[in-house]
């Protein structure tokens, strides 16, 4: 039982002084504790390097511009793959049988462990990393798809045998919008996933991306510079869910709460 | 007793494979370095394995994982359940939680690094990191939900409030610990692996790197498929012990995440 | 029984819900109600007239925002835990992660001291609701009937003074519920608990109790008393005893013209 009655304005007046009495914290703790530029900035001078980062001297956007493509590649690929796969998967208890450990396999190890196979293959270059993003996408979603057919109401598919519903119109008016749910909350897995994907890409010899940026600042020591790097990141991150919840809302109007994380 | 044809298949399914895998291997690529065949990968891991060398990395990484894991499940739970029950704590913590959640762990490492050092100590704030996230969320989540009947029937029964805590709320909120167990679990291993690729001197992340870097595709086909294995056997191994804890809950929904 | 005082008396009772705009919600108002021991008494009303809410203030699950609650002449707040209520949710509030034996215990682990005693306690009482065999069943591995008796055991297992009762048969399906009715009146020959009863079936108030308690509609108030006064042991042909069907009757009728009073079916 959570402690009753805390209105909606202390409820603010809590979290904006957790907010601030966190930040004064942090600028006090750089400032007068470390004192060490190169192990802790204040958020000042990270605010000013990010203004500088942006305004200034733009170097920000390449970078944001490389990551964000090798996203959007990656991502998209696994969504036309993995999709429809899933679906096919689904369709037959056979194909699954055969697929899953496979399929298993791959989505439970650290993908991290990868990442030098494709290197190998593929080589240093953009194609390598798209590769990357791409399986860090499509298992989650290829998962989901699955499963969210799976697990669609006994009685739906009953009903439509009662009304002689061809395959087709099944899939399309009760399998789909039932499983929607599911591909969404893959969708939005992918979209984690996939972005841990690119910076772990661009961990292995990249010359330009966030990832890069915020690995050769970590080597420099260039602390301010790291921050903007993963506060970008972040950004990215929650923006991405964002949409993913929006498109939710849209596309599933119908559930109203949703399951819990 | 007869297994039953979903795992007869997936076995079929796995033998096949590794047994394509060879021919392939053997017969059409030239170059060994593109795709070892199985049976070469297995003869490393076993030197690896006689040699003591892959007992110093994999001790090494499960040190780590511990070490953050454990500790990270107590501090957890604890400031779960202090969020769940308080709301003034969850207004406060909230914000943080939120942050530190959304932060890929990717990012995070090398500014751990930067911290800590490549030492072992770094390893275990990113495991610890990584599965606190995961677990505060979901106790609190588990307190929060916690079915109000249960409350009244404690008050009813002029339950004190340690009572309270330890029969009703915690039992009850023990399927979504363990949920966030389970995401701390998968997580955490990306996490440390990862930073010990990134700056380590031991650890089967220090392992992978250390194979593609020495082009040596035999150890590092041995490290995958270990590491491969790790993640499978966490995966079942939590399966496994998350329905005995909550016998009632009918896992129907596939709870997919990590 | 002798004029003895009795186990519960409520003087001018009324209750209040903080409401959505400025004014608190009556709920109830001017309740005076008095339960001798080993009394049954049901409660019906029409949907919303605070039936529930009266259980609750009598539990101390909710406070009253007038009026007195006295517990054996003695203010309801001043009692100590001796004087436990046992109340009997409509939802089947077990625990799931208990055994049916451990969720009878629930209540004795604070108060009997010795484990092998406690134990005793609760078989005993899971044999009284006709459970045994089942003391290491789950929850999730019984049907809702048995979960209502383990649910009445645990109840019963604490000695309460007074057996508070809410709609407890409600979620049963129509066969379950009237052997689940005859299950109660067996097992009430047997304790002789003084026991409150809210229920919205007219047929089960008259079948269970001594005397029969019609609500009006919100701001609930005591609009009729019922003496029931059929000889026990009843069965299930008192159902279709003359008296019965007009006791029955009766108490219809008065609830159909609170309904009407307020307004009609579905408001309240």
């Amino acid at each position: 039982m959570v402690d009753g009655r805390v209105s909606a304005t202390a409820r603010t007046i809590l979290r904006l002084s957790s907010v601030v009495a966190g930040l004064l914290g942090w600028h006090y703790l750089a400032v007068v504790v470390v004192k060490d530029g190169g192990v802790l900035a204040s958020p000042l001078e990270v605010l000013a390097r990010a203004y500088e980062m942006t305004v200034v001297t733009g170097e920000l956007y390449p970078h944001l511009f490389a990551s964000s493509m090798i996203f959007f590649y990656g991502f998209g690929l696994s969504l036309i793959v993995a999709v429809p796969l899933g679906f096919v998967l689904a369709s037959t208890r056979l194909a699954w049988d055969y697929a899953n450990p496979w399929i298993t396999a791959a989505y439970t190890a650290p993908g991290v462990a990868f990442a030098p196979i494709l290197l190998f293959w593929f080589g240093i270059g953009t194609g390598s990393k798209v590769a990357i993003v791409f399986l860090a996408c499509s298992f989650p979603v290829l998962l989901n798809v699955y499963h969210g057919m799976r697990v669609v109401n006994r009685e739906y598919v009953e009903l439509a045998r009662c009304y002689r519903l061809t395959r087709w119109a099944l899939f399309r008016h009760i399998l789909l919008p039932a499983s929607l749910p599911f591909i969404l909350a893959g969708v939005r897995l992918a979209v984690g996933r996939g972005l841990t994907g690119v910076a772990v890409a661009e961990w292995f010899g990249a010359s330009e991306g966030l990832g890069y940026l915020i690995f050769f600042a970590g080597q420099t020591l260039n602390v301010p510079t790291l921050f903007v790097g993963v506060a970008v990141f972040t950004g990215l991150g929650i923006a991405g869910f964002e949409i993913v919840r929006q498109v939710e809302k849209y596309a599933t109007p119908w559930l109203a709460g949703g399951p819990w994380k | 007793m007869k297994p039953r044809p979903a795992f007869t298949r997936g076995a079929v399914s796995v033998v096949a494979g590794v047994a394509m895998w060879e021919i392939c291997a053997r017969a059409l690529l030239e170059n060994e370095l593109l795709i070892p065949p199985p049976t070469s990968v297995a003869r490393t891991f076993w030197s690896l394995a006689a040699s003591g060398e892959l007992n110093r990395h994999f001790v090494a990484t499960a040190t780590e994982f511990a070490l953050g894991f454990g500790v990270a499940c107590i501090v957890g739970v604890a400031l779960g359940y202090l969020m769940g029950r308080y709301r003034w704590v969850d207004e406060i913590m909230e914000p943080w939680v939120a942050v530190l959640s959304s932060v890929p762990v990717v990012t995070l490492v090398p500014l751990i690094i930067v911290w800590f050092g490549i030492g072992m100590f770094a390893k275990v704030v990113v495991v610890f990191k990584v599965t606190l996230v995961a677990v505060t969320v979901n106790t609190s989540a588990g307190i929060k939900s916690v079915d109000r009947v249960w409350l009244e029937l404690a008050r009813s029964m002029r339950m004190s409030s340690w009572h309270t805590t330890w029969k009703i709320r915690l039992p009850a909120a023990l399927p979504f610990i363990m949920t966030g167990m389970r995401l701390g679990v998968g997580r955490a291993l990306l996490g440390v692996v990862l930073a010990e690729l990134i700056a380590s001197e031991a650890g089967l992340g220090y392992l992978l790197r250390e194979s593609s870097e020495m082009w040596d595709s035999p150890k590092l086909f041995a490290t995958i498929v270990l590491l491969v294995a790790i993640g499978l056997a966490n995966f079942s191994l939590i399966r496994r012990v998350e329905q005995p804890m909550a016998p009632w809950r009918r896992t129907a929904e596939w709870s997919m995440d990590a | 029984m002798t004029t003895t005082r009795p186990v519960l008396e409520l003087r001018n009772v009324g209750a209040t819900f903080p409401g959505t705009g400025k004014e608190p919600v009556q709920i109830l108002t001017n309740i005076n109600l008095s339960v001798r021991e080993g009394e049954f008494v049901s409660i019906v009303g029409p949907s919303g007239c605070g039936k529930t809410t009266m259980l609750r203030v009598v539990n101390g699950l909710m406070p009253a925002s007038s009026g007195e609650i006295l517990i054996d002449g003695e203010a309801a707040g001043q009692v100590g835990d001796q004087l436990l209520m046992g109340f009997v949710f409509q939802a089947a509030s077990l625990l799931p992660w208990r055994t049916s034996l451990k969720n009878v215990l629930l209540g004795l682990e604070g108060r009997v001291h010795d484990g092998r005693d406690a134990d005793e306690i609760a078989r005993k009482y899971l044999d009284l609701v006709g459970l045994t065999g089942f003391e290491n069943h789950y929850p999730h591995q019984l049907s809702g009937g048995m979960q209502q008796r383990v649910n009445l055991a645990r109840a019963l297992a604490v000695n309460p003074r007074i057996l508070l009762m809410d709609e407890p048969f409600a979620a049963l399906d129509a066969q379950t519920r009237s052997f689940m009715q005859l299950e109660l009146l067996r097992i009430w020959t047997q304790t002789r608990k003084t026991v409150i009863f809210v229920t919205h079936m007219i047929a089960e108030a008259v079948l269970l109790s001594d005397r029969v308690i019609v609500f009006s509609h919100r701001p609930g108030t005591i609009r009729a008393e019922c003496n029931v006064s059929l000889p026990r042991p009843r069965d299930m042909d008192t159902k279709s005893s003359p008296q019965f069907l007009d006791l029955e009757k009766q108490i219809w009728k008065q609830i159909e013209e609170e309904v009407r009073d307020a307004g009609g079916f579905g408001q309240s």
